[in-house]
C-alpha cells in the first residue's frame, strides 16, 4: 500500500512537471520595422534575397549557397539539411528564411520557441517561386523591388513562350543520375522546364517522380534530344565526353545520331530560385538553337 | 576473479558511474560552435531581451546534453535487457524489428505530409513511436504463435518483419521525392534534435521509469539469462517476468527512437563493454548500462556537433566509428586477461 501511494505521488508529480516549470512564453519581437540581419536557409532563398537589394543585411547563409557572389564569404550555418541551430541563433537575426520542408520545418519550430521570427516557404513551383518573391519582398520591406522582380520573370518567361509556341517540340529525355539511371518524369518542375522551353518530356507518366529507367524504355521513347545536368564539381567538357561516351551505347537514339547531347549547368535547372527563367531559356536555346540564333 | 556483488559496491559503482555522466554533461555544455560566456549566460535577464549566451547554453546545448542522456541510457539498457532475455550476444534494441517499424513509421508521416504536432512533437515521432510499439506488438504475436515464447520464434520473427519493412521502406524511397528522401535517410542515421523541457521531462520520466523497472527485475533476469528452466526451478514466473521486461525495453527503445531516430550501436557496445569490465550480473549491468550509455552518446553527439562545424554530422555515424574500435580493445584484453592468446 505504501508503494502503491509513493508511485501514484512520484506520477502525478511527473505528469504535473511541465506546468510547474514551464517557462512564460514572452512577446515576440515586433515586426514594424525592416529586418536587418537576415539568415536565410537555402540557396535559393538567398538569391531571391540578394535580388532585392538585401545582401548586406544577409549575415549567414548555408552551405552551397554560392550566388550571387557576394555570399560566397558570408558565415555559414550548417548545410541545407543539416543545420546548426547553435550557429544560427549566435548570429542573432532578426529574419530566418527556411523552406517549409519537414526538417526546416522542425527547425523553425524551435526557433520561434526561442523568439526569432522565423518564415517558411514552399517552393516546389514556379507560381510558388512568385508567391514567396512577393512575400520575402513584404516582410523585408521591399515590396515595390519583389513585384519588379516577379514582373521581370513572367516577362522574360514569356517571352521565351512566345519565341518557341509555334516551333516542333522535340522530345527531351532529363537525365539526373547515369548509373543506375534515372530520368524526370511528368510531375517535376524539370518537366515544367522542358515544356516552357518548347519541349516534350519524351517519358511518359510514371508513378515516381524521378523513375529509374532500363535500356528498353529508353529505346521505346527515342528522343531527340537528351539533357543532363553538370554534376557538382565537374568540369562541363569533361562531362559532355562522358555523356558522349555513355549514350553512344544507345546509338539507335535520334538523339546520339544527330549528337544532340547537352549538359546543361545545375545551378539554373535544379534549384527553385529567380535563375529558373534564365534556365528555361537556356534550355529553349539548345531545343530550337535557330530560333534563338545560336550555334547548334 | 570478480569481487562478488555487494550493496555496497553497486551504490559505489553506480554513483562512480552518475558522477562521471554529470561531468561529461557539464563539460560538453561547454563545447559548441559559438564561443558562450557562463556569466552572461546566468546575468540578469530583462524581458523582452533577447540574451543569446542563455538561448545557447540552456536551450540548445543542455537541451541537447540532456536528450543525448535520455537516449543513450534507454538505448544501452534495452540493449543489455534484450541480450539477456534473448540469450543472445548479437541483440540489440533493435532486435526485434523496432528499427524498421519506426522506420516505416516516420516513412509514412513524411510520405503524407502531415503538418500537425502532438504535444510539440513533429507527425515523424509520432508516428515512429507508433511504428515501433506496433512491430513489437506484432512481432510478439508472431513469436507466441510460432512458438509459445519460444526464444528462436521470436528473433525469427523478428527477422523476417525487420526484413518485411525494411522493404516496404525501400519501395517507398523508390518512389519517394529528393526532399522526403532526405528526410528520412537522415532521420534513419540518427539525430539529436534540441527539444522542449516538456518532451525532455516527460520522455526522460518514461525512460527513468523503464529502468528503475527493469532493475527490480535484475535478479530474475539473471536467472533467465542462463535458462528457462533453471529460472523455473528458482520458482520465478519467466513468462511473466520476460513479458514484462520486454514491454519496459521496448518502450523506452521505442521512446528513444521517436526523439533521435535510429542510432545503431549503443545499445550493442555499451551492455557488452559494461559486462566484460565489471561482469554479466543484471543488478549492476542494468545501472551501468543507462548511466555508461548516456555518458557514451552525450560524447558521441558532442563530437557530431562539432567535428565538421559549422554542419553537424548524424551522431549514429560517430557511435559507431568511435565505438567499434574502443570495444575491440576490450575485446583484446579480456582475452588476454582470461589467458587467452592475443
Amino acid at each position: 500500500m505504501r508503494w502503491l501511494i509513493l508511485m501514484l505521488l512520484v506520477v502525478t508529480w511527473w505528469a504535473a512537471g511541465p506546468a510547474v516549470f514551464s517557462p512564460t512564453q514572452g512577446p515576440g519581437p515586433s515586426e514594424s520595422h525592416a529586418p536587418q540581419r537576415i539568415i536565410t536557409l537555402a540557396p535559393n532563398l538567398t538569391e531571391i534575397v540578394c535580388g532585392l537589394g538585401l545582401t548586406d543585411q544577409v549575415v549567414a547563409v548555408t552551405q552551397f549557397s554560392e550566388f550571387p557572389e557576394a555570399v560566397r564569404s558570408k558565415p555559414k550555418v550548417g548545410s541545407f539539411w543539416q543545420l546548426n541551430l547553435e550557429a544560427i541563433v549566435g548570429k542573432q537575426p532578426d529574419l530566418v528564411l527556411a523552406l517549409g520542408f519537414q526538417q526546416q520545418r522542425d527547425l523553425a519550430r524551435r526557433l520561434r520557441r526561442m523568439h526569432v521570427p522565423v518564415e517558411t516557404f514552399n517552393i516546389e513551383d514556379f507560381n510558388d517561386l512568385l508567391g514567396a518573391i512577393g512575400a520575402i519582398g513584404k516582410i523585408t520591406g521591399r515590396p515595390a523591388q519583389a513585384t519588379g522582380m516577379v514582373e521581370s520573370l513572367q516577362r522574360d518567361l514569356a517571352e521565351v513562350q512566345a519565341t518557341v509556341r509555334l516551333a516542333p517540340r522535340p522530345r527531351v529525355l532529363w537525365s539526373i543520375q547515369r548509373e543506375p539511371l534515372r530520368v524526370a518524369g511528368r510531375k517535376t518542375f524539370v518537366n515544367w522546364i522542358i515544356e516552357n522551353a518548347g519541349g516534350l518530356n519524351a517519358i511518359g507518366p510514371t508513378l515516381h517522380q524521378y523513375p529509374p529507367v532500363g535500356a528498353e524504355q529508353v529505346l521505346a521513347c527515342q528522343p531527340e534530344v537528351i539533357v543532363e545536368q553538370l554534376m557538382v564539381q565537374q568540369d562541363p567538357h569533361e562531362q559532355l565526353k562522358q555523356a558522349r561516351a555513355y549514350w553512344q551505347r544507345y546509338n539507335h537514339l535520334p538523339a546520339v545520331q544527330t549528337q544532340r547531347i547537352v549538359v546543361l549547368n545545375d545551378d539554373l535547372v535544379a534549384r527553385m530560385g529567380p535563375r529558373i527563367v534564365m534556365g528555361v531559356r537556356v534550355t529553349a536555346e539548345h531545343l530550337h538553337p535557330d530560333l534563338f540564333g545560336v550555334a547548334p | 576473479m570478480r569481487p562478488l556483488l555487494t550493496p555496497g559496491r553497486l551504490v559505489r559503482l553506480v554513483l562512480a558511474a552518475a558522477l562521471l555522466m554529470v561531468s561529461v554533461m557539464a563539460a560538453c555544455c561547454m563545447v559548441g560552435t559559438e564561443t558562450v560566456s557562463l556569466k552572461a549566460v546566468f546575468a540578469h535577464q530583462t524581458p523582452g531581451q533577447p540574451n543569446p549566451d542563455y538561448e545557447i547554453f540552456v536551450k540548445i546545448r543542455l537541451a541537447r546534453v540532456i536528450l543525448a542522456v535520455i537516449v543513450g541510457a534507454a538505448l544501452a539498457c534495452s540493449g543489455a535487457v534484450f541480450q539477456g532475455l534473448l540469450r543472445n550476444p548479437l541483440a540489440d534494441p533493435y532486435i526485434l524489428g523496432i528499427s524498421s517499424g519506426a522506420g516505416l513509421g516516420a516513412m509514412v508521416a513524411v510520405m503524407l505530409g502531415i503538418q500537425w504536432t502532438l504535444w510539440g512533437r513533429s507527425p515523424i515521432a509520432v508516428f515512429a513511436f507508433a511504428g515501433a510499439v506496433g512491430t513489437v506488438a506484432l512481432v510478439w504475436s508472431i513469436g507466441r504463435v510460432a512458438g509459445k515464447y519460444h526464444v528462436t520464434g521470436l528473433l525469427l520473427a523478428g527477422v523476417v518483419v525487420n526484413a518485411f519493412f525494411s522493404a516496404l521502406i525501400m519501395f517507398l524511397t523508390s518512389i519517394a521525392n529528393s526532399s522526403q528522401i532526405q528526410t528520412t535517410l537522415f532521420w534513419l542515421m540518427g539525430n539529436m534534435t534540441e527539444e522542449t523541457w516538456d518532451v525532455l521531462w516527460f520522455s526522460g520520466g518514461l525512460v527513468c521509469a523503464g529502468a528503475v523497472g527493469l532493475f527490480f527485475l535484475a535478479p530474475k533476469l539473471n536467472a533467465i539469462s542462463l535458462s528457462d528452466s533453471d529460472a523455473r526451478n528458482l520458482g520465478i514466473h519467466v513468462t511473466a517476468v520476460r513479458v514484462c521486461a520486454f514491454g519496459m525495453a521496448a518502450m523506452i527503445t521505442a521512446c528513444a527512437v521517436s526523439l533521435s531516430g535510429l542510432i545503431g550501436f549503443v545499445g550493442l557496445i555499451i551492455p557488452h563493454a559494461i559486462r566484460l569490465i565489471w561482469g554479466p550480473d543484471h543488478r549492476l549491468l542494468i545501472p551501468l548500462s543507462a548511466l555508461v550509455g548516456g555518458t557514451f552518446l552525450v560524447l558521441a553527439d558532442t563530437v557530431s556537433r562539432v567535428v565538421v562545424a559549422p554542419a553537424q554530422l548524424p551522431v549514429g555515424v560517430v557511435t559507431a566509428l568511435v565505438g567499434g574500435p574502443i570495444f575491440i580493445v576490450l575485446l583484446i584484453r579480456h582475452n588476454r586477461c582470461l589467458g587467452g592468446r592475443p
